[in-house]
């Protein structure tokens, strides 16, 4: 055959290459010993350094949260000598033999070969103690690590907490390893990417003695663990801090928005809680405390907290009226103090005579007038029936993020549920008989298939303040956002209901909570609560020109929104545009330190 | 088309199924121990939980599939070899569509609890199919159109491999080469294959790259025209001993080939060169003047060099080139592909002559090492054996490939010897450059060690190429094609 001899070519290529192996094999097996050296995993250990997390500040940057360090006891399973002094152990740790042996089982699942925390964060004293008995314990050694620290009690649901990894993130993660922290709520848990930083590695050799001696090739092959990125809140902490002296003693939520950049610069839920008590070796049991009390403290309720709108939702109602054209702001509803609708009627509980336009009737927050304008814009000869009318309607709510998910930067937000077309349609229709504006009336008035958060009030009145322009709200500054959008209703619109909530401060349902010298637009609103007390609610902006700053405010089982929703929010504008409080208003300020909500609630429970 | 008896004694070739026995113990004993836990107690029950119950019943179902595979002969095993390969096309076209993503690479079929990876059955399917093209009396691979007929068979599944992003298992596709040489294929194509290595590294070796995001910072291009076109020079003068004019006409174009790449664009110089190439082709083609044929050759070099950095960058993922550009000195990662290659040095070189003994291996299972149980078995057995069970492992390696030779050679039958060397290419291939990729000396393209990596699919597709091959051995007797 014409080209047998190449078969001697194809075992040559295999000769030769199979010899190259082998001769780079003997090279890195037998001649070179630094390999052999460089394994024996008793004499080199790979300890992981941990980056500090990233800091955060208010949008003053003013440090809110930083980092202490702490150290824990680690553990290579497979190092530990089957007989060791296990009682003596115990007793140098500080521990009983139950958790001894709890702990060992623990770890020894995870792995045996790769190092895992032992025991969370060892006082300073026994850590002194333990660097000079430790040499007796082959397979444990100590790491250090940092925890937070907190320079403020201030606004602990927006930074949130941190915890250990779960199972089963363990399970699908490259990063995280047993014993690491986690955020678990607020920006921790948003931003946990920026926020952690990069894990490093550093290589010690150890002595027989498991004493660590010297970094490794003078840690050449070390890598430095990487501090994770800071992060500015859009939180002004002084008005934080303020906001929530003022909401002591009560539940509820205030938010406060910088209405030109839709940066938040208060988020108040309360009852809080002082977030050093989830940092630190006790953190368990603390946890534990806060999980059984009725208040749920760490609940952000200013993003999870659903109501009716009440009222406030009136200059809403007003808007769409105007911009559908079925009401001018000069038109007129009579008020008898009630507005009849089949056989229940709506009630006008604030003895006015009847208004001739409207910024009387959001003074004097008149149901009639807003059951009329409703009426008008449902029974619209524009539309073909009610379906596509109130369609509209919600259309705008939703414009103005009613009923949407706002992704501010912190996990857990709340939808919440406005009324649908689809659902009065399952509700109300039979063959014979479908909805009309009067089934629906209470819309209104903000009562009916209502539940939103406090955080979607104070969206729509920057919305307002703004005259119109959408801006994004967002918690920490420059995340990444939609971009500005402009709502589909007339700039003029948004002057006459300004101009209307300016004279609730005047002479409405707001004036006892007015500030001398500053230009508030506000609205009052109460949330009817079939459990209890109605929930005051009040939301507002100031000035009326070029607005600072819009806040919606909810005070649980508070009655009316003039009694506590309001002052608390103008005292929080006198503060901030102002930065102080004039003696006019001290008092307000006074009563509303003394006043506790809390108490008599607890009371009446048991 | 058969004559002669049409059966005869069958006489298997019992070497071959000892070295395949004897390399099957290793990978389960490899299996096993890359995976011991002494706290886990493997019983009956939970068996099929743990790798080494897996890839038991993996070796276990191909032991009965090369019982079955007896049963036919190589008529048989001809008339079926164009079906078995649209087959195999058509599985790994199915994969890309209904197939799981599995690390990066879309090449698995998900039953259940079974993963499937057509792209290693496909290796057996592409080898019948060269042989039964090649063995056909009226082919030639000397000839153009029969070259590229061959070429087309195994460059479609390599293609559709491609596609799944499973680069590693698409370049054991380019080791036909030493089939189609065994079968006249000009040494050129060898020495060609060999160049575009040594040009590929050459290359990257000169281009600046930004070591974090890859992006090429300063081209390698200007370096290697200079010094290739240095070196191109010399060789012409001495090839063209005083043939003054194709002396002077070559230094001039290779010079001038160094000036416009100082002054044009990357694009406009991509396209100089690839009309220079074709120009200078045709005139070689007309005139049959060698200097011709040595400007193209350079243009068409020159060409590859300027784009090499850019397709890898489109045809390589990020972690791949990276791999690559570690393993030549280019970057230093040391927390990703540097780090797990100097841990699996260490774990091997870390065995010393004889090793630390079977299941004593604490540094691999220490879990410095990456991927143990499959890409990188091989640091097992170098830790726990040392010098001595590397020195086995490759020495029953070398006598398989050498075996499957004697077995090619003493056919006479052509489809027998060509699927015969189809099946050395593979094995030999998937050997080299896997030993290679854990002690550093290839870059690390993630394809298994034959008969010993855990994976059922790789397992069953080695053993069937072994056992087709025994099984057409032995009706040698009876000659047809
Ligand atoms: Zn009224």
């Amino acid at each position: 055959m014409q080209f047998d001899s190449r078969k001697y070519v194809v075992l040559g290529v295999f000769l030769f290459f199979s010899l190259t192996l082998l001769f780079r094999l003997f090279v890195l097996q037998v001649q070179d010993p630094s390999y052999k050296d460089l394994a024996d995993s008793n004499y080199i250990r790979k300890k992981t350094t941990y980056p500090a997390r990233g800091l955060i500040y208010d949008r003053n940057s003013i440090l809110l949260v930083d980092n202490q360090p702490i150290y824990d006891l680690m553990i290579i399973p497979k190092d530990v000598p089957k007989e060791m002094d296990t009682l003596k152990f115990c007793e140098l740790f500080n521990i009983d033999v139950v958790t001894f042996e709890e702990n060992m089982k623990k770890t020894r699942k995870y792995s045996r070969y790769k190092p895992s925390v032992f025991l969370k964060q060892i006082s300073p004293r026994v850590y002194a103690k333990a660097q000079e008995y430790l040499y007796q314990y082959p397979g444990y050694f100590t790491q250090v690590r940092t925890i937070r620290s907190y320079h403020t009690r201030g606004a602990p649901h927006v930074y949130g907490y941190l915890g250990e990894v779960s199972q089963s993130l363990l399970d699908t993660s490259k990063y995280y390893a047993l014993g690491d922290y986690i955020g678990i709520s607020g920006v921790e848990r948003g931003f946990e990417d920026q926020l952690r930083g990069i894990k490093g590695e550093k290589y010690v050799t150890v002595d027989a003695f498991n004493r660590e001696k010297e970094s490794y090739k003078a840690g050449s092959k070390d890598v430095p663990a990487e501090q994770g990125q800071s992060l500015n809140l859009t939180i002004d902490i002084p008005l934080q801090e303020y906001a929530e002296k003022l909401m002591q003693n009560k539940i509820g939520s205030v938010i406060a928005i910088e209405p030109s950049t839709g940066e938040i610069l208060t988020m108040v839920s309360s009852p809080s809680y002082n977030p050093s008590l989830l940092t630190g070796r006790d953190r368990g049991e603390n946890m534990k405390m806060l999980n059984r009390d009725s208040l749920k403290r760490q609940l952000n309720r200013c993003i999870t907290a659903t109501y009716p709108p009440g009222s406030t939702l009136k200059p809403l109602v007003a808007l769409i009226g105007l911009q559908e054209g079925v009401i001018h702001a000069n038109s007129y509803a009579r008020c008898g103090g009630y507005y009849p609708v089949g056989n229940r009627g709506v009630k006008c509980s604030h003895g006015h005579p009847s208004c001739s336009n409207i910024y009387c009737a959001i003074e004097q927050s008149c149901n009639p007038y807003f059951c009329e304008v409703f009426k008008r814009t449902i029974d619209n000869p524009s539309y073909e029936n009610e379906e596509k009318s109130l369609a509209k309607w919600v259309k705008y709510l939703r414009e103005f993020g009613l009923g949407e998910t706002l992704d501010i930067g912190l996990p857990g937000m709340v939808k919440g549920t406005i009324p649908t077309v689809e659902y009065y349609n399952r509700i109300y229709n039979t063959d014979y008989w479908h909805w009309k504006s009067s089934t629906i009336i209470s819309l209104s008035i903000g009562q009916g298939e209502f539940a939103i958060t406090p955080l979607h009030l104070a969206n729509y009145m920057s919305i307002v303040a703004n005259r119109g322009v959408y801006q994004y709200p967002h918690i920490v500054r420059n995340m990444s956002r939609p971009k500005p959008k402009t709502i589909s209703i007339d700039r003029s619109h948004f002057e006459t209901i300004a101009d209307g909530m300016e004279q609730v401060m005047v002479s409405g349902t707001g004036k006892w909570s007015s500030v001398e010298g500053i230009d508030i637009c506000g609205k009052t609103g109460t949330a009817e609560n079939p459990h209890g007390d109605d929930h005051s609610i009040f939301i507002c902006f100031a000035p009326k020109d070029n607005p600072k700053i819009a806040i919606a405010a909810v005070v649980e089982n508070a009655g009316y929104g003039s009694t506590f929703a309001a002052p608390i929010s103008t005292l929080m504008i006198e503060q901030y545009l102002n930065d102080t409080i004039c003696n006019k208003s001290k008092w307000r300020e006074q009563k509303l330190l003394e006043t506790n909500l809390i108490e008599p609630k607890k009371k009446k429970e048991e | 088309m058969s004559f002669g008896r049409p059966t005869s004694k069958k006489r298997t070739d019992w070497l071959t199924v000892l070295l395949y026995f004897l390399l099957v113990a290793v990978g389960v004993a490899a299996v096993y121990t890359s995976n011991y836990n002494p706290e886990q107690q493997i019983t009956w029950s939970n068996f099929l939980d743990f790798q080494i119950g897996k890839q038991m019943a993996w070796v276990v179902m191909s032991f009965i599939l090369i019982l079955v595979v007896q049963l036919f002969d190589r008529k048989f095993y001809i008339n079926i070899s164009p079906i078995l390969y649209i087959i195999s096309v058509l599985l790994l076209i199915a994969v890309l569509i209904f197939g799981v993503e599995i690390s990066g690479s879309q090449s698995w079929f998900q039953l259940g609890p079974l993963r499937f990876q057509p792209s290693e059955i496909a290796k057996v399917g592409t080898a019948l199919m060269v042989a039964y093209y090649l063995s056909d009396f009226n082919v030639n691979v000397q000839k153009t159109k029969d070259f590229l007929i061959t070429a087309a068979i195994i460059a479609i599944p390599m293609g559709l491999i491609l596609l799944q992003s499973d680069a590693g298992t698409a370049l054991v596709y380019t080791s036909f080469i030493l089939v189609l040489f065994r079968e006249g294929l000009s040494p050129w194509f060898l020495i060609t294959y060999a160049s575009v290595i040594a040009l590929f590294v050459l290359t990257l070796v000169f281009t600046q790259f930004d070591p974090v995001t890859l992006d090429i910072t300063r081209s390698g291009f200007k370096p290697l025209a200079i010094g290739g076109g240095i070196l191109m020079s010399v060789i012409s003068a001495l090839y063209f001993w005083k043939q003054w004019a194709n002396i002077a006409g070559l230094i001039a174009f290779f010079a001038s080939v160094v000036l416009v790449a100082n002054f044009v664009e990357d694009f406009y110089l991509l396209g100089f060169l690839g009309v220079a190439c074709v120009f200078f082709f045709f005139l070689y083609f007309r005139m049959r003047n060698q200097a011709f044929l040595f400007a193209s050759v350079f243009s068409l070099a020159a060409a590859y060099v300027q784009t090499v950095a850019s397709i890898c960058q489109t045809f390589l993922e990020g972690y791949q080139l990276k791999r690559i550009l570690v393993l030549l000195n280019i970057i230093k990662d040391p927390r990703g592909a540097g780090y797990n290659l100097e841990q699996s040095k260490i774990a091997i070189g870390s065995g010393g002559w004889t090793g630390k003994g079977y299941l004593n291996g604490t540094y691999v299972r220490s879990g410095f090492v990456p991927e143990v149980d499959t890409d990188f078995i091989f640091c097992n057995i170098g830790e726990e054996f040392g010098f001595m069970g590397s020195l086995i492992l490759i020495g029953l390696f070398f006598c398989l490939l050498f075996r499957i030779v004697v077995i090619a050679e003493r056919q006479k039958s052509k489809f027998t010897r060509i699927f015969a060397y189809a099946v050395a290419s593979i094995f030999f291939f998937h050997f080299l450059i896997n030993i290679a990729m854990t002690i550093g000396l290839a870059p690390v393209i993630g394809i298994p060690l034959p008969l010993i990596s855990y994976g059922g699919s790789s397992f069953l597709g080695f053993s069937l190429l072994i056992f087709i091959l025994i099984r057409l051995d032995s009706e040698k007797k009876n000659v047809v094609r």
